[in-house]
């Protein structure tokens, strides 16, 4: 492990450099701008879940006052998709509607409210066609086809050792079927994008997004313009969890055809109703897992069959379902697995990624699993983590050994040290405490499912007054990526934190650096700009040596100066030589990320470069009369490799767990025949301030060789176990075990005086 | 468009309400905006009330207390009277909503829009309050539990505006409790919610009024639970028997919320949680 230099900026706690525009409301969002002559789009949508298009009244509609522009499918200039991992949603519908809210047409007009009314006027002739709306029933044989033969979008698998003879052998084997519902981002500010028509017949288009690749990618396939001519500026945006990763490219091709059709900016921004109603969430999941293990407390054996609900369309599917499958042992030795994973198609909204990509869903009937197993042998749940967590030469899942990097054990330890005694399990006449825990791990970057995906370039420039500027093609959107690649500019080139900037993200200063997502900003682009950094370095070394009488090998840059073992110089005077002396300093940098495999027949492979790891522990309180659970306490443990910024790191532990508190306790999307009934904030309930338990960050720091100073990504996880802890310590308060998220009151209730019955 | 008048005196905003298209009294729009925001042409015209100083002000006098229609949440929250006098009034009003909430939303908006779930109406109910309906031809007064008639809909005509509600100044010996269980804690629709005023002397019932929300069509009382409770003992056998009773009296519906079946069970644990406060 690399000492850490006290002086150093990398792992100290920096102030975001956000973060007071953003407090005081100061802060511009894509939804506060306006261009002259800008036009407002509206988006007219399917009103039912599966349908046949024949028609619309798009006559009626171009008469209506302040409407300037009509669009449907037939009128899109280049290809009619959104690409994502496949090309088959429409941009536009023609010949089928497969969701309720999918786009069909759209308006341009001069207010939003002519836009609004206009987009209430349109009417669709829509011949309606039967509609799958369970998941569970997309296989039936008798169910419509939305997908191929079987509407299974992707099928994975993950085959090692023999299951069949593992269970014939163990001692205990449990088994249950899980359901994890819809989580909505919930990101303060909803989808929008503004597009602007250039010279020589370029857009540009600015707006709240992740990956501006993607986008760019979308709007050029749409307009049927080169990529050259598409430009993306990322405004700054309000919280995004995944949810706008894919889905700005629906936003920006909707603004972006009617700005193209009528040559005026266009500017779309999403109401909250459209946004909850019409764009990705986490996708629902049905999970039956049948896991063994033998009377010593060692995992042999794990079998699960399980479908994520994928909605209408592919979009991410693939990937999420991917990263679900290597997930889905959890961060255990188990020489014996099949597992059979499947998205499904529905008529219901696409789904798509949110922190943690298919991981929370699996995660929670693992994790749900080893209390069960360790209950039956009558071992202690951390115990029985403690004999079968990986640890640093074991092999994953897919069959990776682990090397470097594995501070497993160090969060299990810490956690349950910083966690100290159980609280008393009598809390008064009516509520009962439990604890519980969980351990995870988080494949670190795209991994083999997207490794195509997986570089990224950043340019920096020191400016002659000595303060540096850069630019990357990750964004910002809340997650504080800015700040920790600022100090990781600021430590390569020993200048102060605050003369280091930031551009917008901007696709035409960096290349194609893939999407924002991952949690792979702080380290992809953090080893991109020190590549970038390198020759700078070695510039103002080259300069530096002869002024210091010694050669470039014996120089250190630290900051504000730049020391020789005998003297010092500092380095604005070098700065100031090589700007006199024309020398370049400014320099572009490239990282790529190779070695990960994964062979689709078994599920076998290197499939993650790292592995971030993590415990929770979790202290609650359930009143036994209404079935209410309050979380009291969360300890959570992540080895991170190395915390750049511990400020960033914690803000991450507590925005996570209390995020996904939320999915354990109370998130939840109503959807009945494919209509959501609750698209507002009054009806989808996530947790308060109020609702806010103590939390209390547990920062492991086990170097990555691969990170920046040694930085893994880890941003998900902390959302990813705290559901299954809480259901754990459900179960160890009151003795009941729910195996369907949310653990709302009424289902906690239920369960109790199931209970009750069945000890009568 | 919709046509906004801002009256200043309060002869003047009962006149507008006489006309033949009385305009939408807005008070803290807490409610009304929301609404507003889907339907934007919803009302051809709006009245602001907030200039309206005779609707504002908490005052005890003639043995009885006085809030004009006009205060808000957060005046309720902190008024020393209340705190003092009719505390079961005043930290319901500290747990609605957020602070923004509180500081705009007013009683009078509260009680006219007729939830069953208007968080100020158990109280009131319990506290045996009466409402002071006032138009340009005269004054009228009606009890609060006379006032409601289905979700959204009451017995105030249009030409009419609620100006202020008063209820007897509560006995030293009173007791008042709010309680209200919601999907998260704070900031959120109660799934029920129960208000009891009583008078407990002895461990025994001089008498009791309970009011329960989100239950039932409107803001109900709970009659056949207070005559059992009344004059008696509150034995543990006796509180069984009133959550029993009370579960009887509601007929809550299974909705986005909540299910029948949980806001009934519910809204014996809370009875029971508020006698027992009593004691």
């Amino acid at each position: 492990m690399k000492k850490k230099n006290p002086t150093s900026i990398i792992g100290s706690r920096t102030a975001r450099s956000d973060a007071l525009a953003k407090v005081c409301g100061t802060e511009k969002f894509v939804a506060d701008y306006m261009y002259d002559g800008m036009l407002h789009v509206a988006v007219i949508r399917s009103p039912v879940p599966h349908g046949e298009l024949q028609g619309s009244n798009r006559r009626e509609l171009e008469a209506m006052p302040g409407v300037v522009a009509v669009l449907f499918a037939e009128d899109i200039p280049g290809k009619n998709c959104i690409p994502v991992v496949l090309s088959d949603m429409p941009c536009l519908a023609t010949g089928n509607v497969l969701y309720v809210g999918e786009p069909v047409g759209l308006i341009g007009a001069e207010t939003p409210e002519a836009a609004r009314k206009a987009c209430a006027a349109a009417r669709l002739d829509i011949r309606p066609l039967p509609a799958i709306t369970d998941p569970e029933k997309s296989r039936d044989e008798n169910a419509p086809k939305l997908y191929g033969d079987e509407n299974v979008f992707t099928h994975l698998v993950m085959r090692s050792g023999d299951v069949q003879t593992a269970f014939q052998k163990a001692s205990v084997i449990v088994e249950g079927t899980y359901r994890t519902p819809y989580q909505e981002h919930a990101y303060l500010e909803p989808q929008g994008m503004i597009a602007t028509p250039e010279g020589d017949g370029a857009m540009k288009v600015t707006g709240s997004m992740q990956c501006p690749f993607y986008v760019q990618d979308a709007v050029a396939q749409v307009l049927g313009l080169p990529l050259a001519k598409v430009r993306i500026v990322q405004s700054t945006t309000g919280g995004a969890f995944g949810g706008k990763e894919d889905v700005p490219s629906f936003v920006a091709t909707q603004a972006a055809l009617v700005a193209h059709a009528t040559g005026r900016s266009a500017r779309l921004i999403y109401s909250r109703e459209e946004d909850i109603t019409t764009t990705s969430k986490r996708h629902p999941a049905v999970l039956h897992y049948r896991t063994a293990a033998d009377k010593k407390g060692n995992l042999l054996a794990v079998e699960a069959d399980y479908i994520l609900d994928g909605g209408a369309y592919t979009t991410l599917s693939p990937v999420v379902l991917w990263r679900s499958i290597v997930h889905s042992v959890g961060p255990y030795r188990c020489p014996n697995i099949k597992v059979d994973a499947r998205a499904v198609a529905t008529n219901r909204v696409p789904c798509g990624a949110f922190r943690g990509f298919g991981s929370p869903q699996v995660l929670f009937a693992v994790e749900s699993q080893m209390d069960r197993l360790a209950d039956e042998l009558g071992i202690e749940p951390a115990e029985f983590r403690r004999r079968n967590l990986l640890k640093s030469g074991d092999k994953t899942s897919t069959g990776q050994v682990l090397k470097d990097s594995v501070g497993s054990h160090q969060t299990l330890e810490n956690a349950l040290s910083a966690a100290g005694k159980a609280p008393e399990k009598k809390v008064s006449s009516s509520k009962r405490a439990g604890r519980g825990i969980s351990t995870i791990f988080y494949g670190v970057g795209l991994g083999a499912g997207g490794e195509h995906l997986a570089r990224t370039g950043a340019t920096v420039q020191i400016l002659r007054d000595g303060s540096a500027v850069f630019s990357v093609g990750t964004t910002e959107m809340g997650q504080g990526m800015r700040t920790a690649l600022g100090q990781i500019v600021a430590e390569a080139l020993g200048i102060p934190f605050e003369r280091v900037q930031m551009t917008a993200t901007d696709t035409s200063r960096v290349p194609d650096s893939g999407p924002t997502v991952a949690s792979r900003a702080t380290t992809m682009s953090g080893n991109a700009l020190l590549s970038a950094c390198k020759p700078i370095r070695e510039t103002l070394f080259a300069v530096a040596a002869p002024l210091l009488n010694t050669t470039t090998d014996k120089l250190k840059l630290t900051q504000g100066q730049i020391e020789s073992p005998s003297k010092t110089i500092p380095l604005q005077d070098v700065i100031d030589e090589c700007f006199q002396r024309r020398e370049n300093l400014a320099a572009e940098g490239w990282y790529r990320v190779e070695g990960t495999t994964f062979d689709k027949s078994t599920g076998q492979g290197d499939a993650y470069v790292t592995y971030a790891w993590s415990t929770n522990v979790v202290d609650i309180e359930v009143d036994t009369e209404t079935g209410v659970v309050e979380v009291k306490r969360i300890f959570a443990a992540h080895d991170v490799g190395r915390a750049v910024n511990v400020s960033g790191v914690e803000g991450q532990i507590e925005g996570g767990s209390v995020q996904g508190m939320g999915y354990a306790l109370m998130e939840d999307i109503l959807s009945e025949d494919g209509v959501i009934r609750n698209p507002q904030f009054s009806t989808y309930i996530i947790p308060t301030a109020v609702d806010t338990p103590e939390i209390k960050p547990v920062i492991v720091e086990v170097p990555f060789e691969g990170g920046p100073f040694g930085a893994k990504g880890f941003g998900e996880q902390p959302l990813m176990g705290i559901a299954p802890a809480i259901a754990n310590a459900i179960s160890d308060a009151v003795g009941v075990r729910i195996n369907e998220l949310p653990l709302t009151p009424e289902r906690v209730f239920a369960a109790l005086n199931q209970k009750n019955k069945n000890e009568d | 468009m919709t046509q906004i008048f801002t009256p200043k005196y309060l002869e003047e905003a009962l006149e507008l309400l006489a006309k033949k298209n009385p305009p939408q009294p807005l008070a803290g729009g807490t409610d009304l905006l929301v609404m507003l925001k889907d339907e934007p042409e919803r009302f051809s015209s709006l009245m602001l009330l907030e200039n309206l100083k005779e609707l504002s002000g908490i005052h005890k006098e003639n043995g009885r207390i006085r809030i004009g229609s006009f205060t808000t949440h957060a005046d309720i929250e902190q008024s020393p009277v209340l705190n003092e006098y009719a505390p079961v009034l005043s930290s319901a009003a500290s747990e609605i909503g957020s602070v923004q909430i509180r500081n705009r939303g007013t009683i009078g908006g509260n009680i006219i829009n007729a939830s069953p779930a208007g968080d100020l109406i158990p109280p009131l109910i319990a506290l045996g309050t009466t409402l002071e309906l006032q138009s340009a031809k005269g004054k009228r007064e009606i009890p609060i539990r006379e006032f409601f008639l289905a979700p959204g809909a009451s017995v105030r005509e249009p030409q009419e505006l609620l100006v202020a509600i008063h209820f007897a100044v509560p006995d030293a010996r009173e007791r008042g409790v709010f309680l209200k269980l919601g999907p998260r804690k704070a900031q959120a629709i109660s799934k029920v919610m129960l208000a009891v005023q009583a008078l407990v002397h002895h461990g025994a019932v001089e008498w009791i009024r309970i009011a329960i929300g989100a239950v039932a069509p409107t803001v109900i009382r709970a009659p056949q639970t207070e005559t059992l409770l009344q004059g008696k003992k509150l034995t543990p056998e006796l509180i069984e028997e009133a959550k029993e009773t009370v579960r009887r009296e509601v007929s809550p519906i299974t909705d986005i919320r909540s299910t029948a079946e949980y806001r009934q069970h519910v809204t014996g644990v809370l009875l029971e949680r508020a006698i027992k406060s009593l004691l």
